[in-house]
């Protein structure tokens, strides 16, 4: 009886220890990347090219460039009466990670983009003949691709 | 002035530059690598076919040539004028015109292999490599998807008069929950980039003038939009969809 039960201490001890090694395997990782883009070109109306580049600890990707749309306005009057001075709305990007099995670590971009401006006529408002309201939109860029780094090369 | 600069900066990039490697596809599609004087490396793909292009897939394998130039990489690329219908990035390419995959930059010091692996034509047709002409057909099967799952929630959430921040959460959660399963990394790309724009409209990101109702009108709009360029796109999708990997 007590070596059946030594030996189940024995197993238990064996599959936390186990666990604890495969657990920490998998929770490190081994492949920390994070976002370090710069910014290359202006055009004077919000929309900037970007460098995509990714760093880990012993690497450095540059991943090309990529135009980030933004828009410029002002310079109108809303139905207030407020006078709107020129500004520029930029586009923006986020970056992603993903640690694979294999501690490798895939990671991705995805860009804030900016449709231009429209506008319409004031239906309210002490400036309603000659105000205007801004309309803006935009989209995100998703699914353009991604990377995935191998640290334990 | 800064506008013209801008430019004539990017204008530079196509001049002096060099060819280091060619690929053509049946012989409609041509394929060239290019380094420019800048240090940019891109794949620059022309449309030889009478048909205009919507969906390529290319990859890069990007090799340490010394001790000092790091670790491999390996980069997949897309171009999809169906997943991503908005902006100049939303044109198909055109019998004639060229589309340029951005591949690195000037701190990159590896060498970089590319390769096209598939075409899909607005036609339907497609050329190149079956598995990876499956990833893009894949892709739009589970943005449309993905695009139903946001609108039920929308359109579930307008008829029963939920805030616009509850919306947010529901649509936040099956974002969250596609990221942390193991699915493929197409779809947690479609699955997040579609929650990310819901929100931006939902939270009023994208035109601080709507008011909430609006703008959860918006965002149901611009669903409905991407869900029609999907529905008209060839191949046709099956729009009952596969399982998304990883389920």
């Amino acid at each position: 009886m007590t070596s059946w039960r030594l030996g189940s201490c024995v197993l238990l001890l064996l599959f936390l220890l186990g666990l604890c090694v495969g657990r920490t395997a998998h929770s490190d990782n081994l492949c920390p990347v994070s976002n370090v883009s710069y910014k290359n070109f202006y055009d004077g109306c919000g929309t900037y090219d970007w460098e995509l580049v990714a760093s880990t600890p012993y690497d450095g990707y540059d991943e090309g460039d990529y135009i980030v749309y933004g828009y410029c306005a002002g310079g109108y009057t809303m139905c207030n009466c407020t006078i709107v001075p020129q500004y520029d709305v930029y586009g923006s990007l986020n970056f992603f990670t993903q640690v694979n099995e294999d501690d490798s670590t895939t990671f991705w971009w995805d860009i804030d983009q900016w449709n231009s401006p429209t506008f319409s006529g004031c239906t309210s408002g002490s400036c309603q003949s000659t105000g205007v309201v801004i309309h803006t939109s935009g989209y995100i860029e998703f699914d353009v691709g991604y990377d995935t780094a191998y640290c334990d090369q | 002035m800064a506008f013209v600069a801008f430019f004539l900066a990017l204008s530079g990039l196509a001049m002096a530059q060099t060819v280091q490697r060619t690929q053509e596809i049946n012989q409609v599609v041509m394929a060239e690598q290019i380094l420019t004087p800048d240090g940019h490396i891109y794949l620059t793909v022309k449309n030889n076919s009478g048909v205009a292009i919507t969906g390529m897939a290319m990859t890069a394998t990007k090799t340490a040539i010394d001790a000092t130039s790091g670790r491999s990489l390996q980069s997949v690329r897309y171009f999809d004028s169906i997943v991503n219908p908005f902006g100049p990035g939303g044109q198909s390419i055109s019998p004639g015109e060229s589309y340029r995959f951005s591949l690195s930059g000037p701190l990159e010091k590896r060498e970089i292999v590319a390769r096209l692996r598939a075409v899909i034509f607005a036609d339907g047709s497609t050329m190149g490599e079956a598995d990876w002409i499956q990833r893009l057909i894949h892709s739009r099967t589970m943005d449309l998807y993905y695009i139903d799952q946001d609108l039920q929630i929308l359109q579930n959430g307008k008829a029963s008069s939920e805030p616009a921040e509850m919306m947010g959460q529901k649509a936040q959660n099956l974002s969250d929950s596609v990221f942390h399963s193991s699915a493929s990394t197409e779809d947690k790309q479609v699955a997040m980039g579609l929650c990310h724009e819901v929100l931006m409209y939902l939270n009023g990101n994208f035109d601080q003038a709507d008011a909430p109702d609006q703008r959860v009108e918006k965002a149901i709009s611009q669903l409905l939009t991407r869900r029609q360029r999907l529905l008209v796109s060839k191949p046709k999708l099956d729009e009952t969809g596969p399982v998304p990997s990883g389920s």
